[in-house]
């Protein structure tokens, strides 16, 4: 078992929720502060869908660490994410939706992006590499690890639970707990303009 | 949003499939059975399903089906295994969080109690359908068995259905 790592990023986000008027559906960070980077750009052998958070300035970007071989709650979030989406309406323009896979030994970044798009053909994919994925991890302060035998075919990947919400000015800005309803993110991501 | 269907319901005794179309509840089978003083008991296995899907996925891939198990007779039983042609490897799985971190496991016995209704729903206990033979496509039914400790097998068909 690994140390709890969202843990201070969470006591923070829970101290401070409470101080808003109309309460977020998703969980306020507060004070906002830069998003750590993200850089998915893939190897010579796997170049598809290279993603860079930096390169998304100007868009509210959610992102949501997962795996393609999980059954329950990335397509759980991922459904939620697509009726957001329709209840955005026009609104949508300016938001993006990814969908980073955090199992390297599975998934190309061609198979995370496949998978993105069963939810919604806007939906991007990518699947950071052995290499990317534990600077990604230490800066999000997020744990991504194989439970059971990954040299099995039926591993699981233990993941962060909640989706991310960076801002147009690329401020972290909320976390969205798994089950929050479509309508309810929608709601925040309008807030969030 | 797609409505709700019922999907299908099991008898209980034995593996039979049960095609009880139109959203039909079928009443389990109670055996009629004789105590020591000679009185009649009206018990044995009573789960029943009903509601049950599953999600898309490719062949190779991994699905999760959920449903609800419905307990109406006096005694308890547990889902202990799951059989199912379709996939490789099948299990019942629970979801749990973890300060902030979500995992998954196998769940070995899901107790049904007597007079209770068990849901496997999104986010908690599912069955899981690992390195499926071939794909699941919206509308495709998949068919699986859930083990009783009873010794029993209730027969499950799933739905495909848009997550
Ligand atoms: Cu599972």
């Amino acid at each position: 078992m690994r140390p709890p790592r969202l843990a201070p990023l969470l006591s923070i986000a829970l101290g401070l929720a409470a101080c808003v008027d109309r309460p977020w559906h998703g969980i306020v960070l507060d004070p906002a502060t830069p998003a750590p980077p993200l850089v998915a750009a893939g190897t010579a052998e796997a170049p598809a869908s290279r993603f860079t958070l930096a390169s998304a300035r100007g868009s509210r970007v959610l992102v949501y660490f997962g795996y393609t071989h999980c059954p329950d709650v990335c397509p759980t979030t991922l459904a939620d994410w697509a009726r957001a989406r329709r209840a955005l309406g026009a609104d949508t323009l300016g938001v993006r939706w990814v969908f980073v896979s955090v199992d390297p030994t599975r998934d190309t970044p061609a198979d995370a992006a496949a998978y993105a798009r069963q939810f919604h053909p806007s939906f991007e994919g990518t699947a950071l590499t052995d290499a990317e994925l534990a600077p990604v991890l230490r800066d999000w302060s997020i744990a991504a690890y194989p439970e059971g035998d990954p040299r099995t075919p039926d591993y699981t990947v233990a993941h962060p639970a909640h989706s991310f919400v960076v801002d147009a000015e690329g401020r972290l800005r909320l976390m969205i707990p798994p089950g929050v309803p479509g309508d309810s993110i929608a709601e925040d991501l309008r807030r969030l303009r | 949003m797609i409505p709700s269907r019922k999907i299908f319901a099991v008898c209980a005794s034995g593996f039979t499939m049960v095609g009880c179309g139109g959203g039909a509840e079928v009443a389990p089978a109670a055996d009629a059975r004789v105590a020591d003083d000679g009185s009649s008991i009206e018990s044995v296995v009573t789960v029943s399903v009903r509601d049950a899907w599953a999600r898309p996925a490719d062949s190779g891939a991994t699905s999760a089906a959920y449903l609800v198990l419905a307990n109406r007779g006096t005694t308890a039983d547990t889902v202990v295994g799951v059989v199912a042609e379709a996939a490789e490897s099948a299990m019942v799985h629970q979801t749990m969080q973890h300060e902030g971190t979500m995992h998954m496991s196998a769940l070995p016995a899901l107790p049904v109690p007597a007079g209770d209704e068990v849901s496997l729903a999104p986010l908690g206990t599912h069955v899981m359908l690992l390195r499926l033979r071939r794909p699941l496509r919206v509308g495709d039914t998949v068919a699986f068995g859930l083990l009783l400790a009873s010794g029993d097998t209730l027969a499950v068909s799933a739905v495909t259905r848009a997550p």
